[in-house]
């Protein structure tokens, strides 16, 4: 039996020690590592860019969303200012409602004086030459024209046809410098300003008349030339009157019943006492709207 | 020298040289990393300021919205203030409507405005709504006009639709359509219209005193303004 000897030691390294193998593993595997690295790198500067590109589209898109509001913002502002200055604020007004036969007198919002009134029937009257008339309140804006104390009314046509349909009479219209004949031989005619009946005998009567009590001649109701004082009653239309023009006013009553109806001719009718105060309160050129 | 001591040196310094490119790959490495991990904080604080900005541009475009809205109502508002006609305003939110004149309010009503709702039997509906914008009235029912009143208003609110429905007095004091379709009536006494808690869809509904007031005004091309 032989005794086995033991094998020889491996040759030593010639290259590269363990060490070194080691390391410039070490390095390949780091350069390796390295380029993945910066290839992410590169990645994340791109992600970066697009994430900075994304902010600022959204700061842009931000900035031109809170310039659009505030843009509508202000012409809001613009256009109420416009139409603030639109309104007469200091400007005193009357309102009409004729559905409610109710009056106020205001100044913006508030509501300086309100009291009820008598507005147009909405009648109508037949003309003698076909048409008619129709007693309403006129709807609009009309405006004080002037103001006046113990107004007269000169009645229209239409009362004397209207008296005259109520009393079952014919219609006769005297004129001035014209004479009407009467049976008995005397004549209506007008002398001054006052409308007379001169009798046969040369008697020179003037008439009193009021409303309701117009002057009756041969069964006939005579409409009075105009300016004469038989066309002029007083105290028909209270003691004040703001006159509208178009022979419409706001006055005062003798039938104070009627106020909160419609019962004028197209008139706003107050009582005395509240187109008293009304008198003191408003100013010639106040605008009246009527609805 | 002797040729072990030689190769033992050059072995040495190799090996330092590859212990220093080692070193130099790790920190190039660690560096790169850094780098790698700022620009990925900083990219997600940029998207995270993106979405910030995005939810502020989305609450900026619905304040803008509103405020364009705003605006439109607003210059309605304004060209109702401005119109020197006889004409409606209609506050929708509030139900406020005014009766104006140059500016001036004339009369204050409190309406009562039916809801937006869908009517009729489809293929014929028909979506009912309070307008905004500026109408005019187009026609007006007199008081005690008969009216064919849609069946829909019966059957709303799960009513038989009677045979007739041409109803004479069907809206009472009267009423008036605006040219879209827009109601502005009273509640009736008798009928579909009495019922104080149905209000027409989409109509302005005036207490009978204030329609009795404003709707003699209310003459076909009459501007309403809603706002």
């Amino acid at each position: 039996m032989t005794t086995p000897t033991p094998s020889a030691p491996p040759p030593a390294p010639t290259g590269w020690s363990r060490v070194e193998q080691l390391l410039a593993g070490l390095i390949v595997l780091g350069l390796a590592g390295a380029g993945t690295l910066g290839w992410m790198v590169r990645g994340a500067e791109g992600e970066l860019a697009g994430a900075r590109k994304q902010l600022a589209e959204a700061r842009a898109s931000l900035k031109r969303a809170e310039a659009s509001a505030g843009i509508y913002g202000d012409t809001s502002r613009a256009a109420l200012q416009a139409s603030e200055k639109s309104v007469p604020d200091t400007q005193p007004y009357i309102v009409v409602s004729i559905a409610e036969n109710r009056l106020w007198y205001k100044l913006g919002d508030s509501v300086l004086f309100t009291t009820r009134v008598a507005t147009g029937t909405g009648k109508t009257l037949k003309k003698p030459g076909g048409k008619e008339w129709k007693f309403e309140t006129p709807r609009g804006r009309l405006k004080v024209e002037k103001k006046e104390v113990e107004p007269p009314w000169v009645p229209p046509d239409w009362h004397y046809i209207e008296m005259a349909k109520k009393k079952k009479l014919r219609i006769a219209r005297l004129e001035k410098n014209k004479e009407l004949k009467l049976t008995d031989g005397s004549v209506l005619t007008v002398v001054g300003n006052d409308v007379v009946r001169r009798t046969p005998t040369g008697d020179v009567l003037p008439y009193a008349v009021r409303e309701g009590h117009e002057i009756v001649a041969d069964g006939r109701l005579v409409i009075p030339p105009l300016g004469t004082n038989q066309r002029k009653y007083t105290g028909v239309l209270g003691a004040f009157r703001l006159y509208m023009g178009d022979g419409y006013g706001i006055h005062g009553t003798d039938v104070p019943s009627s106020i909160g109806t419609s019962a004028s001719h197209g008139c706003v009718r107050l009582r005395n006492e509240d187109i008293e105060t009304l008198y003191q309160i408003v100013k010639i050129g106040t605008p009246v709207f009527i609805y | 020298m002797s040729p072990t001591r030689d190769r033992r040196g050059a072995t040495s310094t190799r090996t330092l040289l590859l212990a220093g490119g080692a070193a130099v790959v790790l920190a190039g490495n660690g560096w790169l990393g850094y780098q790698l991990s700022t620009l990925k904080a900083e990219a997600a604080q940029r998207r995270t300021d993106a979405s910030g900005a995005a939810t502020a541009t989305l609450d900026a475009q619905l304040a803008a919205d509103r405020a364009r809205l705003q605006s439109i109502m607003d210059r309605v508002r304004a060209e109702a203030a401005n119109d020197k006609g006889l004409h409606l305003s209609v506050e929708v939110d509030s139900g406020t409507v005014t009766l104006e004149r140059d500016g001036l309010v004339l009369r204050t009503m409190e309406a009562d405005l039916g809801p937006e709702s869908v009517v009729g039997t489809a293929p014929d509906t028909q979506r009912l709504a309070t307008p905004r914008g500026v109408r005019t009235v187009k026609s007006v029912i007199a008081k005690g006009a008969s009216y064919e009143l849609p069946a829909w208003l019966w059957r709303e609110r799960g009513l038989d639709v009677p045979e007739k429905r041409t109803l004479r007095n069907a809206f009472g004091p009267g009423a008036a359509f605006l040219e879209d379709g827009t109601l502005i009536y009273a509640r009736t006494t008798e009928g579909p219209l009495s019922d104080s808690l149905y209000v027409w869809p989409g109509a302005i509904r005036l207490s009978l005193d204030d329609l009795k007031a404003v709707l003699p005004n209310l003459k076909p091309g009459v501007k309403v303004y809603l706002f």
